[in-house]
């Protein structure tokens, strides 16, 4: 196939990339004026090229999310082709309800977490039990002050390795300023208030850890 | 006089990985995140996605035809 992903096809997107749909966390349009809403329409680009374009856009987001959430690169480099081969062959299936962000992340969750409860059967796998954390000292509400090296993406990994999944997808979710609560409850299967509820407990829970990594 | 010679020669490498752990000190920079939400930002701004996977995409998509038009494309002429 010659160009289904058109160079540059791992030029990774801008930390700003356009919101694609919804209202932001901080009340700000999704989209604001200029920028081109990529929801598929008269004037969308033939597929491969669109799928070249959802590619550099998305790309950095989905390798993230299903690196720090399965805490292993060989199994997320696999997973991130795995997620965008999937949405290759359903880009029919989208109708545009969603942002191709969020999307591309339900895709995203549901073949890590795939991954993750076969893996759990292999090796009776508990997760983390998130009430250790209520009544431990934190710095949640002040600064992290961390050297900037290299390893602080391996302590990230090991303060996301040591919460439940469902609060290190939490957080991973959040941090996309791209989603709002709302999107980020949809993703969860539920509420946005109850995001907001469990966020807190999963910052403190994330904040303990990540301080013993230090 | 070797044990000076040794002792002078052991000074320096002590000397001269003192300045290097300094070095390294100095160059790393402290950064101060608000929230656990901004340094995960930080975090994936500076995680770097494997080139490979790109390559192994295009290979996959190789064979395949192009994605079809979805039913709302059809009815409204995307």
């Amino acid at each position: 196939m010659n160009a289904i992903v058109s160079e540059p096809l791992t030029e990774p997107p801008s930390s700003t990339a356009p919101r694609t749909s919804g209202q932001g966390r901080n009340g700000q349009a999704a989209t604001t004026p200029g920028e081109v809403q990529r929801t598929p329409g008269p004037q969308s680009a033939p597929p491969r090229s669109e799928f070249a374009d959802l590619y550099n856009e998305h790309s950095r987001a989905i390798y993230y999310l299903a690196l720090r959430f399965l805490s292993d690169p060989q199994k997320a480099e696999d997973a991130t082709h795995d997620v965008f081969l999937k949405a290759f062959r359903k880009m029919d299936q989208f109708r545009g309800e969603s942002s191709w962000r969020t999307w591309l992340y339900r895709i995203t969750i549901n073949h890590c977490r795939n991954l993750q409860q076969a893996w759990n059967e292999r090796h009776m796998f508990s997760n983390a039990d998130d009430g250790v954390f209520e009544n431990a000292p934190s710095q949640t509400d002040s600064p992290f002050r961390v050297l900037e090296t290299k390893e602080l993406g391996q302590r990230i990994q090991q303060a996301l390795d040591g919460v439940s999944a469902e609060y290190r997808l939490l957080l991973l979710l959040v941090a996309d300023e791209q989603l709002s609560y709302e999107q980020v409850g949809a993703l969860t299967e539920q509420t946005a208030d109850a995001v907001r509820g469990k966020l807190h407990r999963a910052r403190k829970a994330f904040a303990v850890l990540f301080q013993k990594t230090a | 006089m070797n044990p000076p010679k040794k002792l002078a020669s052991q000074q320096r490498t002590d000397e001269e990985q003192l300045s290097a752990r300094l070095g390294q000190t100095q160059q790393a920079a402290f950064r101060e995140f608000a929230s656990v939400e901004e340094m995960l930002r930080h975090d994936a701004v500076h995680t770097p996605v494997p080139p490979s996977i790109a390559h192994r995409l295009r290979e996959s998509l190789g064979p395949l035809p192009p994605p079809s038009r979805s039913w709302w494309r059809r009815l409204f002429g995307g």
